[in-house]
C-alpha cells in the first residue's frame, strides 16, 4: 500500500507545502520562513511587522480561535457599556487587514528543535524561525473544587470567550443588597489592574441599576496591587461601601468553591462566603503549547532572552506576550504589541543581516473606574544584560479632580482603537 | 485631500527599503519608535493621540521636551522621556516626522 501525501499530513508525517501567500507572493521568492503562532496582540502583531519590516521573509500566522474577544474593554461589555461585537476580532479578517497567510488551525506539536509545527488539521511546516504568542492558560487543582469542566459556573471570563457574556448575563440577575465574588490571582497573572477595573465597573453597574445595597468581594491571594491608592480613593468617592478588599493578610486566599452553590471558602476560614455571583480568576501559566513545547520552566512561564524575546530554551524558537517572563513588564495587551514590534525588528535584522536593534519597550495600562473616568499607569523600558529595567514611569496624580480622569478615560477609548487597528488590521466600527 | 485619508495613504505606502536588498535603504525604524504608534497610530490618528507622521520632526521634539521640562498635571507623556537625553528625544523625533509607516 502507498500512501498519499494527504494520507501522511494528515498522520502529520510530511510537511505541508506553504499556502500560497496571495497578494504578498508576487513579491519574488522568500528567501526565509517565520510561522507565528497566536494571532492576539502579540502574535498578530508580530506577524504585521515581520512582512512590513523584512518583505523577503514569508510570514504564515497560525491561531486556532476563529474569532476572539479582546481583554481590553471586556469589562466594558460586562457592564452593559459596550457591545460584545464592539470588541470581536475575526482571525481571517486580522490575517487579511496585514497581507499575511493565516490559517485558522491549532498546533498540536511544536518541535522546538526542528522548528517544526504540526496543526490538526492543515499538516505540518517548517520555518526558519518561529514566534509563539499563545497566551495563558489556568492552573487548575489550586482552587479545590474548581476545573475547567465547572468554571463557567464561577466565570473568570479572562481568556476573550463565551464566559465575558455569561459573566454579563448574570450579573442581571444579582438582587439589590446581593453579593459579588471576584477572587483575585497571585502574581503573576495577565493584567494585573484586571480584577480591580472589574470590581469597579461591577459596583458602576449595580449601583447605576439600583442596586446599591449590593457588596462587592475581591477575595485576594495578594497584599497589594497596581494603582492601588488609586483605585481605594475612586471606589471611596464613587461606590461608598459597596466595594470591600480583603488582602491574603486578612485571609483574603480563595481555597475552595461550591460551584453548585455558589460557596466560596477563604484560607483559614470556617464558614463559606455565600454569594449570588462568584467570578474567580485562577492562579495562571504559560498557555498549553508553551509547556508541551518546553519552552517553559518550572514556575510554569517562558524564559526569554529581552534583547529579542529569543527562548532561553529553544534558539530559533521566540515567545512573546502573556507567556513570558518579562518582568518588570506586565502581562498586558500594551505590552504583548509592544514586544512584537521589537521581537519582529529583531528577527528581520538577523534574517537580513542588518544590525541588532535598540531594545526598547513601552507599557500603559488605562483601567476605567466608572462609565467615563479611567486611571493609568505607564512605563519605559529598556533591556540591559539580558535584563529588563524601568527607564521612566508614572501613574494618574491621586489628586486628580473628574476632568482629568474624564480626559484618561477619552485617551483609552482612542488607545483602544489605536491598539487594535495596529494589531489587528483597520478600526472597527464600535 | 483631507487628513485621515492621508494618513491611510501613508500607512499602507510601501516600506522604507528595498526588498531583497542586504542592508535596508533607509535605516528600519526602531522598535522604540514602533511602540509609540500603539497610540499615535497612523490608521487612526486619534484627536487625543495624534499620528506623529503628520508633525514635522521639529514639532514632535519640541513637544517631547516639553513634557520633560514642563510636564502638566497627569500628562501621559512626561512618563516615556523624563529620563531621555536631548539627542534621543531628537533622534526619535526624526525618526517619527518622517520615516515610520507602519
Ligand atoms: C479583563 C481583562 C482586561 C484587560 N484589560 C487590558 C487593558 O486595558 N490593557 C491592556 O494592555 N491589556 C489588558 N488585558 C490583557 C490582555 O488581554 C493580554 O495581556 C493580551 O491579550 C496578551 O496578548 P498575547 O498575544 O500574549 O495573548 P492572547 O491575546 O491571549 O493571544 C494568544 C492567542 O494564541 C492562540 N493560541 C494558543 N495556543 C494555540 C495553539 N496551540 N494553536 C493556535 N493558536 C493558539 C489563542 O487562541 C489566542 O488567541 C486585559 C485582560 C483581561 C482578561
Ligand atoms: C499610552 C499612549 C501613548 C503612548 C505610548 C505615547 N503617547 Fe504621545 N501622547 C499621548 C497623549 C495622551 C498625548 C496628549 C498629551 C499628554 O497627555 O501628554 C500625547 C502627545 C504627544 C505629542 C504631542 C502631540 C501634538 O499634537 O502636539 C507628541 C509629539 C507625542 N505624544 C510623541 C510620542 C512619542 C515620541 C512616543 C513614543 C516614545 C509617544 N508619544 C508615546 C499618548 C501616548
Amino acid at each position: 500500500m502507498t500512501l498519499s501525501r494527504r494520507d501522511l499530513l494528515k498522520a502529520g508525517l510530511a510537511t505541508a507545502t506553504w499556502p500560497s501567500l496571495g497578494r504578498a507572493a508576487n513579491r519574488g521568492k522568500p528567501k526565509s520562513r517565520v510561522i507565528v503562532i497566536g494571532a492576539g496582540f502579540g502574535g498578530a502583531t508580530c506577524a504585521k511587522y515581520l512582512r512590513t519590516l523584512s518583505p523577503t521573509t514569508e510570514v504564515l500566522l497560525i491561531e486556532r480561535r476563529s474569532s476572539f474577544l479582546t481583554g481590553p474593554f471586556s469589562n466594558l461589555v460586562l457592564a452593559g457599556l459596550r457591545s460584545a461585537e464592539s470588541v470581536t476580532f475575526n482571525t481571517e479578517t486580522i490575517g487579511a487587514a496585514h497581507g499575511v497567510k493565516t490559517l485558522v488551525d491549532e498546533v498540536i506539536v511544536l518541535d522546538p528543535v526542528k522548528l517544526s509545527v504540526t496543526t490538526a488539521n492543515s499538516g505540518s511546516f517548517t520555518a526558519d524561525r518561529i514566534v509563539v504568542a499563545p497566551g495563558v492558560a489556568m492552573r487548575w487543582g489550586m482552587i479545590e473544587g474548581l476545573d475547567a469542566t465547572n468554571s463557567a459556573t464561577m466565570p473568570h471570563a479572562w481568556t476573550g470567550d463565551g464566559q465575558v457574556l455569561e459573566l454579563r448575563d448574570r450579573l442581571d440577575a444579582v438582587p439589590d443588597g446581593g453579593t459579588v465574588l471576584i477572587g483575585a490571582p497571585a502574581n503573576p497573572y495577565r493584567c494585573p489592574p484586571g480584577p480591580y477595573e472589574r470590581a469597579s465597573l461591577i459596583a458602576f453597574l449595580l449601583s447605576r441599576s439600583g442596586r446599591k445595597n449590593c457588596k462587592i468581594i475581591i477575595a485576594d491571594a495578594k497584599d497589594d496591587f497596581t494603582k492601588r491608592a488609586l483605585f481605594m480613593l475612586e471606589w471611596d468617592a464613587l461606590y461608598p461601601d459597596m466595594i470591600e478588599w480583603l488582602p491574603r493578610a486578612q485571609g483574603g486566599e480563595v481555597v475552595r468553591v461550591d460551584t453548585s452553590t455558589g460557596e466560596v471558602w477563604l484560607r483559614g476560614a470556617e464558614k463559606p462566603i455565600v454569594t449570588h455571583l462568584a467570578s474567580i480568576v485562577p492562579p495562571q501559566q504559560a498557555a498549553e503549547l508553551a509547556t508541551s513545547s518546553d519552552l517553559a520552566d518550572e514556575s510554569g512561564w517562558c524564559p526569554i532572552n529581552p534583547a529579542d524575546f529569543e527562548s532561553k530554551k529553544h534558539p530559533g524558537v521566540h515567545v512573546l506576550g502573556d507567556a513570558t517572563i518579562a518582568a518588570p513588564v506586565p502581562k498586558s495587551a500594551f505590552a504583548a504589541n509592544s514586544q512584537a514590534k521589537l521581537c519582529a525588528s529583531a528577527v528581520a535584522a538577523r534574517l537580513n543581516g542588518w544590525p541588532a536593534p535598540e531594545p526598547r519597550l513601552l507599557n500603559t495600562c488605562y483601567s476605567f473606574v466608572s462609565d467615563t473616568q479611567a486611571i493609568s499607569v505607564s512605563a519605559f523600558y529598556g533591556a540591559v544584560d539580558g535584563r529588563i529595567s524601568v527607564l521612566s514611569d508614572g501613574v494618574s496624580p491621586l489628586t486628580g479632580d473628574t476632568a482629568l480622569r474624564e480626559l484618561e478615560a477619552e485617551q483609552a477609548k482612542a488607545w483602544y482603537v489605536s491598539i487594535t487597528a495596529d494589531s489587528f488590521g483597520l478600526p472597527h466600527a464600535e | 485631500m483631507n487628513k485621515s485619508l492621508l494618513c491611510l495613504l501613508l500607512a499602507v505606502a510601501t516600506p522604507t527599503y528595498a526588498a531583497g536588498s542586504a542592508k535596508p535603504k533607509a535605516a528600519p525604524p526602531s522598535p522604540l519608535a514602533l511602540s509609540c504608534t500603539g497610540c499615535h497610530q497612523p490608521l487612526v490618528n486619534a484627536k487625543e493621540m495624534p499620528a506623529l507622521n503628520m508633525l514635522t520632526p521639529a514639532k514632535i521634539a519640541e513637544s517631547l521636551l516639553a513634557a520633560r521640562d514642563k510636564p502638566k498635571a497627569g500628562s501621559i507623556m512626561a512618563r516615556f522621556v523624563t529620563k531621555m537625553s536631548d539627542a534621543q528625544i531628537a533622534s526619535l523625533a526624526a525618526e517619527l516626522g518622517s520615516t515610520v509607516r507602519p
